[in-house]
């Protein structure tokens, strides 16, 4: 087993592997951020059917189902061949030299994308944002702002957007962290999860210790931003209803 | 021991890499060996045991459930479920593996596994059980003399909490089977010469960049199909449908 000194001491620690990490969740973060405004405008339309959320005995909105989680191992081999054979578009990470930063950029957008998959983040702002709007719908303060003929469309969407964007991230970040390693590693990508696993490889276990530590601190310091912006949006919400 | 002899009994340099034909239906391996029994084999040997597991988590924790049941659960008890729950399984086991060294690998994946699926249902029996007990009917038939542990499983376990159960149980197998396949695949899981569906991929990954993808897309279809078995099957069930309105 591994000694902390030999943790504190490794010298051959990547901190640009933080870098290309933090690129790969920034992309994930637009990705979903633009999967939530999508829903605003095309689930607000479907929940006027009525809808089996509403069915739920207790009256709260439904929350869980089985995901769809598509391994990222599964996934990330069939696009690359994917890309490659139909649009000759090579999805493996640029690492020369003296590559361009904007070509590290858009390098990781297909790594984000298949994360984004992958971890049941798209499914899960779907499936939030349709139970959402039908269980905002069905409540009665809607139903008297929408006799008044007030635009509640304009209304709801910035508070369900935030609820949805939320609870889909608190949900799915575990797996988010859980497939970064393999989806660096099949894309090519340096990244923390990445460096972790070639010093694992080199036996250097101080260093992937240390990648895996950064791991771990970031996972906990993006859980505890989720915690207090839920937190405080709770209290909005409560006045707002 | 037996296991390893059989895969390397099955070794044969001359006939690696051929492609599909009557006498191997997916073609052989880097290493001569047939593809498709190689992927039976990881299936029985790698995803069934994390099945197992998975399964083994959640029938340890509704025993500690029960046998805790008529006490209150102490904080610290909730503190721990909810911690290990909330971590992400894949990244825990990476961990544990590389701090961990070479030995024993498959048997920490399976521990680290275990141990995430039965903080999980723990922690969702004891959620379920704060939730309900003050419910009227739970109440109602404390007072008529049932025990908190009969309540617990004939209105709760059986009935009310299944449904959540199932899909949560799902969605552990589902990850645990992703976590598992990875970890083979980084180096880390099951090693060869026995077969995962993970080193499989990695095995012959380089090949399917250089154009030859059989074997790589054959252990993809199969992580595919048996990753999203758990869904089916939940989605076959009564429990998967909504509550019928009050």
């Amino acid at each position: 087993m591994i000694e902390l000194t030999e943790i504190f001491n490794a010298e051959s620690f990547n901190f640009d592997g933080g870098l290309t990490t933090a690129l790969i969740l920034a992309w994930l973060a637009i990705f979903t951020l633009s999967a939530t405004v999508a829903g605003m405008f095309f689930c607000n339309q479907a929940s006027s059917i009525k809808s089996t959320a509403l069915t739920k005995r207790d009256g709260s909105a439904p929350r869980s189902n089985v995901p769809i989680i598509v391994p990222s191992l599964a996934l990330a081999p069939i696009a690359i061949f994917a890309a490659w054979a139909t649009a000759r578009v090579n999805l493996i990470f640029p690492v020369f030299e003296f590559t361009d930063t904007a070509e590290i950029v858009v390098a990781a957008i297909a790594p984000a994308f298949l994360l984004f998959i992958g971890s049941g983040l798209l499914w899960r702002v779907v499936a939030l944002s349709r139970s959402e709007w039908a269980y905002w719908y069905s409540k009665p303060f809607v139903r008297v702002e929408q006799a008044f003929g007030k635009n509640v469309q304009r209304r709801l969407a910035p508070m369900i957007g935030t609820r949805v964007l939320l609870q889909s991230a608190s949900d799915c970040l575990p797996l988010v962290f859980s497939e970064l390693v393999i989806i660096e590693s099949i894309f090519n990508a340096p990244g923390l999860g990445f460096w972790s696993w070639e010093y694992a490889k080199t036996r250097d276990i101080g260093s992937a210790a240390k990648s895996i530590a950064v791991l771990f601190i970031a996972y906990g310091l993006i859980n505890l931003a989720i915690y207090f912006a839920n937190k405080n949006l709770g209290k909005k919400l409560t006045g707002y209803v | 021991m037996t296991m390893n002899s059989d895969a390397i009994s099955q070794i044969d340099l001359g006939g690696a890499y051929l492609p599909p034909s009557a006498a191997h239906w997916l073609g052989t391996d880097y290493l001569g060996r047939d593809l498709l029994g190689r992927i039976g084999t990881a299936i029985v040997d790698a995803s069934l045991p994390v099945m197992a597991t998975v399964t083994g988590g959640f029938l340890i924790a509704a025993l500690v459930f029960l046998l805790w049941l008529p006490r209150q659960f102490p904080v610290p008890m909730i503190t721990a479920t909810a911690t290990i729950r909330s971590l992400p399984a894949g990244l825990l086991a990476f961990a544990v593996l590389v701090l961990a060294g070479g030995h024993h690998r498959f048997e920490f994946v399976l521990l680290v596994l275990g141990i995430a699926a039965t903080a999980a249902a723990f922690d969702h029996m004891i959620n379920c059980w704060e939730r309900d007990r003050h419910l009227g009917y739970w109440e109602a038939h404390h007072a008529m003399g049932g025990s908190a542990r009969r309540c617990a499983v004939r209105l709760g376990m059986t009935q009310g909490w299944s449904a959540s159960a199932l899909q949560l149980f799902c969605l552990s197998l589902q990850t645990s089977l992703a976590v598992e396949a990875t970890l083979g695949y980084l180096g880390l899981g099951i090693q060869e010469p026995r077969a995962s569906l993970g080193n499989i991929i990695a095995a012959h990954y380089d090949r399917a960049l250089k154009g030859y993808p059989i074997p790589t897309l054959a252990a993809v279809a199969a992580l595919l199909l048996i990753s999203t078995l758990p869904q089916i099957i939940a989605k076959t069930m009564p429990g998967w449908r909504p509550l019928p309105p009050a």
